[in-house]
C-alpha cells in the first residue's frame, strides 16, 4: 500500500486555490457590483436618496457580466468532454 | 429466465433505489440555504434542483466504469473483473454493498443528519468486499488517499473558502441599504444553488451509473471495450438521471431543515457565499485530482458562512453530531454490507439475494412509517430550531405543522 501524501497535499492546495478564486472571488465581485449598483441608483444607506451616478451603474453591470461569464465558461470547461462526445462541440481545444 | 439474470435485475433495481436515496439525501446540499432564507419557496427549490440534477446527469458522462477501483480490487484498470473472480460473487458483493448504502442513507435521513451518500456506498462495498473476498479484496491505499484523507480535508477547505467569501461580501456591502442587499443576494443565492444542483447531478448520478455498468460487466452483457467506444448505454444514463431527479424532487426535508436552520441562522449574503464556495469546490475538485463528497463540502461551506459573518452564532453541537455520523458512515454501512453478503452466501444464489432484498424493503418501509410520526415537509421545514428537544424532532417543528 503506497500513499502519496505529497500528491494529496498538492491536490488540496490546488482545490483551495481554485476554490478561493471562484468560490470567494466571484461572490466578492458580485458584492462589489451590488455596491456600485446602489451608488449608481442613488440609494445611500437606509435607502436615503443621494445623487445618481451612471458610471457606477455601468461598472456594476460590467461586474455582473464578468461573474456570469466566468460561471458559464467554468461550466462549459468542466463539461467539455461530454459536450464534445454528444454534440461534437469542441471547446478549449479538447 | 436464469437465476443469474434475475440477480442482475435485482442489483440494477437496488442501484436505482440507491440513486433515489442519494437524490433526496442531498437536496439540502444545494437548496437548504435558499429555502432557509426564503429566496425560493420550498417546492420551487426542489423542482429547480431536480431538473438541474437531471441535466447534470447527462453532462457527466465521462466513462464511469471504474467506480469501485478506489475501494475494492475487483476491477482491472480497464474496468473488467479481475481474473479468478466468480461473476456471481462480484454481483453479490455489489448488491450487498448497495443495500448497506441505502440503509445507512435512510437511517441518517430519519435522524436528519446530512451524511455523505458516496461514503455510504463505498462503505457498503468495502464491507461486502471484505466479507466476500477477504482482506486482499480491499484497496486500503485507495481508501485512505481517495476517501478518508479528502473527507477530513474537504470540510476544512470549504469552511475556509466560505468564511472568506462571507466576510468579503459583508464587508463590501455594509453600506448598501438592507432591502437592496437582500434582493440582490437572493438572486445570487438562486444562481449559486442552481450550480450546486448541476454539479451534484454530474458527480453523484455517475456513481450509480458506474455501479450498474459494473454489474452488467460482471454478468457479461456489457464489455469495457464497448463502453470505451460508445460510452455507457443511454438507458443507464437516463434511468440514473431520472432516479436522482425524482429523489431530489421528493426533497429530504429532514436534512434540509438541519442544514438550513440547525447549523447557522442563515441570511441571504451568507447563503450565496456558502453555495458559491460549494459549487466552486465540487465543480473543480474532480479535475484537480481529488473527488470530494458533496455533503462534506456543502456542510463545511454552511459552517464557514457562520464563521465568516461577524456576530453570527454557529451551533457547534449540531456540527459535532454530524461529524460523528460522518465518522461512523463507512464502518456502519460496511457492517450492513458484510452482514448482507454473509446472509446471501449462507442461503446461496437467487434465494439469498431475494431474502436480502426482502429485508431491505422491510427495513425501508419501517423507517418510512417511523418518519411519518414526526413529519418534516415543505410546510414546516423552516420552523424555529429548538436545540433543547434534540433539534430535529423538536416540539416546535411538530407544532408548526
Amino acid at each position: 500500500m503506497s500513499i502519496d501524501f505529497i500528491e494529496i497535499g498538492l491536490a488540496a492546495v490546488r482545490v483551495l486555490g481554485l476554490g478561493l478564486l471562484f468560490g470567494a472571488g466571484l461572490p466578492a465581485l458580485f458584492a462589489l457590483g451590488m455596491k456600485l449598483h446602489a451608488v449608481g441608483a442613488g440609494t445611500g444607506e437606509d435607502g436615503a436618496a443621494v445623487r445618481r451616478n451612471p458610471f457606477a451603474t455601468a461598472g456594476a453591470y460590467a461586474l455582473y457580466a464578468i461573474v456570469v461569464g466566468a460561471v458559464i465558461v467554468g461550466v462549459l470547461f468542466v463539461t467539455r468532454h461530454t459536450l464534445q462526445h454528444y454534440f461534437g462541440l469542441t471547446l478549449f481545444g479538447v | 429466465m436464469s437465476g443469474e439474470l434475475l440477480i442482475l435485475i435485482l442489483v440494477i433495481v437496488t442501484a436505482i433505489a440507491f440513486d433515489f436515496t442519494n437524490g433526496f439525501h442531498d437536496t439540502g446540499n444545494a437548496m437548504a440555504t435558499s429555502i432557509a432564507t426564503g429566496a425560493l419557496k420550498p417546492k420551487a427549490a426542489v423542482t429547480i434542483s431536480a431538473v438541474l440534477n437531471l441535466v447534470g446527469a447527462f453532462l457527466s458522462v465521462e466513462v464511469a466504469a471504474t467506480i469501485t477501483k478506489d475501494v475494492l480490487r475487483i476491477q482491472t484498470d480497464s474496468g473488467d473483473l479481475v481474473a479468478g473472480l466468480n461473476p456471481q460473487t462480484a454481483m453479490m458483493i455489489i448488491f450487498a454493498g448497495l443495500v448497506g448504502g441505502i440503509l445507512w442513507n435512510l437511517l441518517t435521513w430519519l435522524l436528519g443528519l446530512p451524511s455523505s451518500s458516496s461514503h455510504a456506498l463505498f462503505g457498503g462495498l468495502i464491507g461486502a468486499g471484505l466479507a466476500g473476498i477477504g482482506f486482499s479484496g480491499v484497496n486500503w491505499g485507495g481508501i485512505i488517499s481517495k476517501i478518508i484523507v479528502p473527507a477530513f480535508l474537504s470540510p476544512v477547505i470549504a469552511c475556509a473558502i466560505a468564511a472568506i467569501g462571507t466576510w468579503c461580501v459583508y464587508r463590501l456591502t455594509r453600506r448598501v441599504a438592507s432591502k437592496r442587499r437582500e434582493t440582490g443576494f437572493r438572486w445570487g443565492q438562486i444562481g449559486t444553488a442552481s450550480l450546486v444542483s448541476l454539479a451534484h447531478g454530474t458527480g453523484d448520478a455517475q456513481k450509480t451509473m458506474g455501479v450498474i455498468a459494473l454489474a452488467l460487466i460482471a454478468h457479461g452483457s456489457l464489455t469495457t471495450a464497448g463502453i470505451e467506444e460508445n460510452g455507457l448505454p443511454v438507458w443507464i444514463i437516463f434511468v440514473c438521471g431520472l432516479a436522482i431527479a425524482l429523489g431530489t424532487y421528493l426533497g429530504g426535508w429532514r436534512i434540509i431543515r438541519t442544514l438550513g436552520k440547525g447549523l447557522v441562522e442563515i441570511d441571504s449574503p451568507q447563503g450565496m457565499a456558502a453555495e458559491a464556495s460549494s459549487a466552486a469546490i465540487i465543480l473543480t475538485s474532480s479535475s484537480m485530482g481529488m473527488a470530494l463528497s458533496t455533503t462534506h463540502v456543502a456542510t463545511g461551506s454552511i459552517l464557514g458562512s457562520g464563521v465568516g459573518r461577524p456576530g453570527a452564532a454557529v451551533r457547534w453541537g449540531v456540527a459535532g453530531r454530524m461529524a460523528s455520523a460522518w465518522l461512523i458512515t463507512i464502518p456502519a454501512a460496511g457492517s450492513v454490507g458484510a452482514l448482507c453478503f454473509f446472509l446471501e452466501h449462507l442461503i446461496g444464489g437467487l434465494p439469498g439475494a431475494l431474502v436480502v432484498f426482502g429485508l431491505l424493503v422491510a427495513a425501508a418501509t419501517y423507517m418510512y412509517v417511523h418518519s411519518r410520526r414526526q413529519k418534516v415537509d415543505a410546510s414546516n421545514v423552516n420552523a424555529d430550531w429548538d436545540e433543547g428537544a434534540s433539534g430535529q424532532r423538536s416540539d416546535s417543528a411538530a407544532a408548526a405543522k
